[in-house]
């Protein structure tokens, strides 16, 4: 029985800490490098 | 005088009737004298008169509900119609020898579709294939990079994004319907929402996680690019949408999406190094459906399709006059330009 509520009592935990991150947010993934431009002149032929 | 029948008075039909009805010059082959709309829902259809109401459309819009008749009365069919209901449509405008624009964007339907092939190309009738976002603009985007290569070795589509209620529909079941992409020289079958992988479609919508889903773009694009090794198509999607995939929708859906977006990836070999070019459109769904459709539509009227029978957009315009016609309308290609150009 205490294995059990030991068992719950960390599930518990981890899933309160893996919301919180969630709800935090991490870092934005910024783009590394490039973009994008319209096709135009020599991209249209 | 060009009659032009338009089944389906949703997201998509509307637009392209508002299209057709602005865009005709008079003296063009091009031109369309009346619109015919048909839907089984004459709320619908009040809600289309209400928005095609207009100078421009003044006496040339006429409705029809249900009873329908039999035959198509018109130069060119658009089917814009929820699915389960495109087959009937195409094989009726077929069997009157009459042109079809088709917009549909489901697996299943589409290879239904694809089985009237012989038929369109023994009677010499054009039925354009998926003549949307995606497929449509994303097979014209495929065709256009594909033409900078002196081998392709791979097509990669993705999408984001939905139109109306049926596009979203299609979206939602799709995610838990099996996936077929080309690989080799087989069709190989996987999970739809499975294979996340992070794309970076053009702003707004920017990086977006897309997985696989029974999307038709491979089918379509095996057939115009048959020597192409490997051809998938993703389309984005988040944990929720995944998670609930399997069930019915279980909220409305909104009457139309935000912004969404196609992007095409193409890998081959220019001269002799490996090289890599993805390009990519950003537009409300339902809105770049419905230029295309209506761009392809002209197309038909003014004899410029290069097949007469039945294939996607890819085989049948030619790429640069089509983008630049559906530019016209607002649709702007881009291409992503980095120092590796991966994203």
């Amino acid at each position: 029985m205490e294995m059990i509520r030991r068992a719950l009592a960390a599930l518990s935990v981890t899933a309160a800490v893996a919301a919180a991150l969630r709800a935090a947010g991490g870092v934005p993934v910024e783009r590394q490098s490039g973009g994008w431009r319209p096709l135009e002149g020599q991209d249209l032929t | 005088m060009n009659r032009v029948a338009i089944l389906g008075a949703g997201a998509v039909g509307t637009r392209v009737a508002r299209h057709l009805l602005a865009d005709g010059s008079a003296g063009s082959p091009a031109a369309v004298d009346r619109v015919m709309l048909r839907d089984v829902d004459p709320e619908r259809l009040t809600g289309a008169l209400a928005v095609l109401d207009g100078a421009d459309s003044e006496g040339r819009v006429e409705v029809e509900h249900a009873p329908f008749p039999e035959e198509f009365d018109a130069d060119v069919v658009v089917v814009a119609t929820p699915r389960g209901t495109q087959l009937a449509a195409v094989k009726s405008a077929l069997s009157g020898g009459v042109p079809v624009v088709l917009s549909g964007d489901g697996l299943a339907e589409t290879v239904s579709v694809v089985r009237l092939a012989d038929e369109a190309g023994e009677r010499g009738v054009p039925v354009v294939l998926g003549a949307g976002f995606a497929p449509g603009l994303s097979c014209v985007l495929a065709a256009h990079a594909c033409s900078w290569f002196d081998q392709v070795d791979e097509i990669h589509v993705a999408k984001a994004g939905a139109g109306g209620p049926a596009c979203a529909l299609v979206h939602h079941r799709a995610l838990s319907r099996l996936s077929y992409d080309w690989r080799g020289d087989v069709w190989r079958r996987r999970p739809g929402g499975s294979g996340r992988e992070l794309c970076w479609f053009p702003e707004p919508v920017g990086p977006m996680d897309c997985y696989r889903a029974a999307l038709p773009d491979p089918v379509l694009l095996h057939h115009a690019f048959p020597e192409v090794g490997r051809i998938t198509a993703r389309m984005a999607a988040t944990r929720i949408d995944r998670l609930t995939a399997p069930l019915p929708m279980l909220s409305p859906t909104h009457v139309e999406g935000g912004v969404g977006a196609v992007r095409v990836e193409v890998r081959g070999r220019r001269g002799t190094t490996q090289d890599v070019c993805v390009l990519g459109v950003a537009e409300r769904p339902a809105v770049a459906a419905a230029a295309v459709a209506a761009t392809t539509v002209e197309w038909v009227l003014a004899d410029r399709l290069r097949v007469r029978g039945m294939a996607s957009l890819a085989e049948m315009v030619e790429p640069v006059s089509f983008l630049s016609d559906v530019g016209d309308r607002g649709l702007v290609a881009e291409i992503f330009e980095g120092e590796h150009a991966v994203v």
